[in-house]
């Protein structure tokens, strides 16, 4: 049987003991107060007859009016409380009692009120005095025969209704008392049987609980019944089965996970490694491409040197063409020269090493503005500087970025009039802020756009814009350096726009 | 009197047959019971009918009579232990100096005592008994409750002429016309009631005169055998008991013990009140009587006796406490 079922038996049974049980209590109750109404009119009963035998005494005494009276007052009030009694009390032995007590308490009326007629005739009382005087006592002495057995007869009847009410109130307490008793045996019983089985149940449960708690997960709890704990033993089973089974496939994961970890901690090994190499090859690169470059001025000054000299001296021997030879070589060693500057300059853009500090981009601008004559009237120049926030950075460095990217705006913006050159920023992305500058110039193709920041990378002819294109180069390394990002965004004719941005970075 | 005779020997019989049986059983005590064949002794008649004192452990030897007054002068003359009988002649007996003693009271009535008269004989109200022919018994109560009703009526002895007979003469006497009423008890008052019909008038006063009737014996043999008076009286109450439970049986019983028609006992039964108790109104009415007695001089005695000495509350003390109600 089910525990829900067994506790539902278990208050219905209750439920049904109370039913029974609460009525006869109030009956028994009721009973028990009829019981003592009906004693306390005896008692009442028995009062007014002995207040009565008092006053037919002090009648018969005395011979007063007043005691007549108030004896007859009592006789209707006995008579009363008699024909009361009679409707309330029920049970045979007391109605015969009442009976009795009727008959003899109207005998005595009977009897009294003979007496007032001899006593109330003085003719007769003085005719034959000493006969007179027998019969009243005659039946004085049936009065008194007559009082003593109302008086018993109400003292049976009294001692009835008190024995009954005690035997009706003992009764309520002892029903009051089964009760009790029956609802708690009844509530102990069912506790008893309920905490039998829950604790076998519950033993059952926690001994299962503690093995497959201590990971014994093929271990399955024994139940028995059809109650709620055997569902639940069942479902215990059955998560026990799913857990070994969802352990087994994390062991399994957990398994290849660590076969991956260690796989990513060999590559990161080898990473580390050809980083390593990297950085020292790409060193070697730097010192190489330095010293390259510081070895080859040395030799193109001698070739410059000596073509100088050598057109100096022969300028009058040396024919036309040989002449146009010469220019050549000294142009060719010239632009070499730049070249070699430019490669030395990126090159030491990115050996030396940086001064990072807070660094007030408007004041950066206004000092390249400066420098660059942008506010010169001939320039014709629209310059547009917003206000810039403070960045951590190498203020050199960063000097230069916008030297380049202002320069630039400026020598592709050349012919437009006005020039309009917008310096500005955004920070729209996370951990960053973006700079730009944006111009109204001959902008550029941008499936072009990734060959802009290379080494030596031109757009556009030399003779349309001068330059050796190592500008944007070196602001791309200067950008790298500060752990920023450089990119553009044009259009032929329509203008251009250079970003480069700088990491949200706390002063270190 | 041919009828009381037949019913004495009848019972004698009765009894006779039932004693020898008890004498089967020699443990018992034996004790001879004087008791009257009236229904005031039932209750006697049905403990022996019912086996009652033999179950109590007693042995009885029945002796009857037809009223109390013989009755308590078998116990007198030494010829019974016990004997029922109504207050006047324990009165008297007390009077005359007699050690006895009543034990218990079993039977009282205001309706049992009664004069009967013949309407042909011009009667037709108590005051006409004037100069009239009345039977009586004397030294019963029956004379007691004549001279009371007499008294309540103006009507003084000398007015009348008194026939003293007994109880078993009064049918024959009445009827015959030997006199021309009759002043008795049960039975025959019911019997003559119905042998005369309409020719007879019964005066009756229930509130002058209590008939109280009881079990009597000398003052020595109660202290002598306080056993046998309580197992007597245990076997009385249970008689009561019995008569209250079962009414019907116990009027066939008395009906068949006193030789008298059923219907007869029926119709009188309501008037009887069975007890076994000891009140105080035994002593009111022994008293009563005793001046009644003094006053009439039908004693030599001229002090009242202390009744308390004459009743023995012992016996009945131990087997009913709750009936004992006389003041001490």
């Amino acid at each position: 049987m089910r525990i829900a079922t067994r506790l539902k038996l278990s208050s219905a049974l209750s439920l049904g003991a109370l039913i029974v049980m609460i009525p006869v209590l109030v009956w028994s109750f009721i009973a028990s107060g009829t019981a003592k109404r009906n004693s306390l009119l005896a008692n009442d009963i028995q009062k007014n007859v002995f207040e009565r035998t008092s006053l037919r005494d002090e009648y018969f005494l005395y011979n007063e009016a007043r005691a007549r009276i108030q004896w007859h007052i009592k006789k209707d009030l006995i008579a009363q409380l008699l024909q009361k009694a009679s409707t309330l009390f029920k049970i045979e032995a007391n109605r015969i009692i009442l009976q009795e007590m009727k008959q003899n308490f109207e005998d005595t009326v009977v009897i009294f009120s003979r007496i007032e007629q001899f006593r109330g005739d003085p003719a007769a009382r003085t005719a034959n005095k000493e006969i007179y005087q027998a019969l009243e006592n005659r039946l004085f002495s049936q009065l008194l025969l007559k009082a003593y057995a109302l008086h018993e007869a109400t003292s049976r009847l009294q001692e009835s209704a008190r024995a009954r009410a005690d035997a009706t109130y003992n009764r309520a307490i002892i029903l009051t008392f089964i009760f009790i008793v029956v609802m708690a045996l009844a509530t102990l019983l069912n506790s008893l049987f309920i905490n039998g089985v829950l604790k076998k149940r519950l033993a059952a449960l926690e001994k299962g609980a503690r093995i497959i708690s201590g990971g014994n997960l093929e271990y399955r709890i024994e139940y028995e019944g059809s109650d709620e704990l055997a569902d639940l033993t069942r479902t215990i089973n059955s998560m026990t089965e799913n857990l070994a089974k969802l352990y087994a496939s994390l062991e399994e994961e957990i398994a290849q996970r660590k076969k991956s970890a260690e796989d990513i901690e060999k590559l990161n090994e080898h990473l580390e490694q050809h980083t390593g190499q990297l950085e020292a090859a790409n060193k070697e690169l730097e010192a190489f491409s330095y010293s390259v470059s510081h070895d080859l001025r040395a030799p193109l000054r001698h070739i410059t040197g000596f073509v100088e000299m050598l057109h100096k001296r022969n300028t009058t021997t040396l024919d036309e063409k040989s002449c146009h030879y010469m220019e050549v070589i000294s142009e060719s060693a010239k632009k070499m020269g730049n070249l070699i500057d430019d490669l030395l300059s990126f090159s030491r853009m990115g050996r030396i090493e940086m001064m990072k500090t807070r660094t007030s981009m408007v004041q950066l601008v206004n000092d390249v503005r400066k420098e660059l004559q942008i506010d010169d009237k001939e320039m014709e120049i629209e310059f547009d500087l917003k206000p810039l926030p403070v960045v951590y950075g190498d203020p050199a460095m960063l000097r230069l970025v916008l030297i380049n990217l202002i320069a630039n705006a400026m020598k592709f913006s050349h012919g437009r009039t006005p020039i309009r050159i917008e310096v500005n920023y955004r920070n729209d992305t996370p951990r960053e802020t973006v700079f730009f500058v944006r111009d109204n110039g001959a902008g550029f193709d941008m499936k072009y756009a990734d060959k802009l920041f290379g080494l030596f990378q031109r757009l556009h002819s030399p003779a349309d814009y001068d330059g050796t294109g190592i500008g944007l180069a070196n602001v791309r390394r200067i950008i790298h350096r500060h752990g920023g990002r450089t990119w553009a965004e044009g259009a032929v004719d329509k203008g251009a726009t250079f970003y480069f941005s700088l990491p949200d970075r706390e002063e270190g | 009197m041919w009828k009381a005779g037949v019913v004495v020997m009848f019972a004698a019989a009765l009894f006779g047959c039932q004693k020898s049986n008890q004498h089967q059983n020699q443990s018992f005590q034996k004790i001879t019971v004087a008791f009257t064949l009236q229904p005031e002794s039932s209750l006697v008649h049905i403990a022996h009918n019912k086996g009652f004192f033999k179950e109590e452990g007693l042995e009885i030897e029945p002796q009857l009579h037809t009223y109390g007054k013989s009755a308590l002068k078998s116990v007198l003359d030494g010829k019974a232990d016990l004997a029922t009988v109504a207050e006047t002649p324990v009165m008297f007996a007390v009077l005359n100096g007699e050690k006895i003693c009543i034990v218990a009271n079993i039977f009282t009535s205001n309706e049992n005592t009664a004069i009967i008269a013949r309407k042909d004989r011009g009667i037709a109200s108590p005051k006409e008994i004037r100069g009239k022919r009345i039977a009586f018994t004397p030294g019963t109560s029956v004379e007691f409750f004549m001279d009371s009703f007499f008294m309540a009526n103006d009507i003084e002895r000398k007015d009348v002429h008194i026939v003293g007979l007994k109880p078993e003469e009064m049918f024959d006497a009445l009827v015959s016309g030997k006199v021309d009423a009759a002043c008795t008890w049960n039975f025959p008052l019911a019997q003559l009631k119905k042998e005369l019909g309409d020719r007879g008038i019964t005066f009756l006063d229930k509130h002058i005169y209590t008939e109280m009737f009881n079990i009597a014996a000398q003052q020595d043999f109660v202290v002598k055998n306080p056993e046998a008076t309580k197992k007597f009286l245990r076997a009385l109450i249970r008689a009561d008991q019995f008569a209250e439970e079962h009414p019907k049986e116990a009027q066939e019983i008395i009906a068949l013990a006193l030789q008298v028609d059923y219907n007869l006992v029926r119709e009188v039964w309501r008037e009887f009140n069975f007890r076994v108790s000891l009140d105080q109104s035994l002593l009111v009415v022994l008293e009563d009587e005793t001046r009644w007695a003094i006053l009439n001089h039908l004693t030599t005695a001229s002090e009242m006796p202390n009744y308390l000495s004459y009743i023995n509350v012992d016996a009945l003390k131990a087997v009913k406490p709750a009936a004992v109600r006389i003041i001490r």
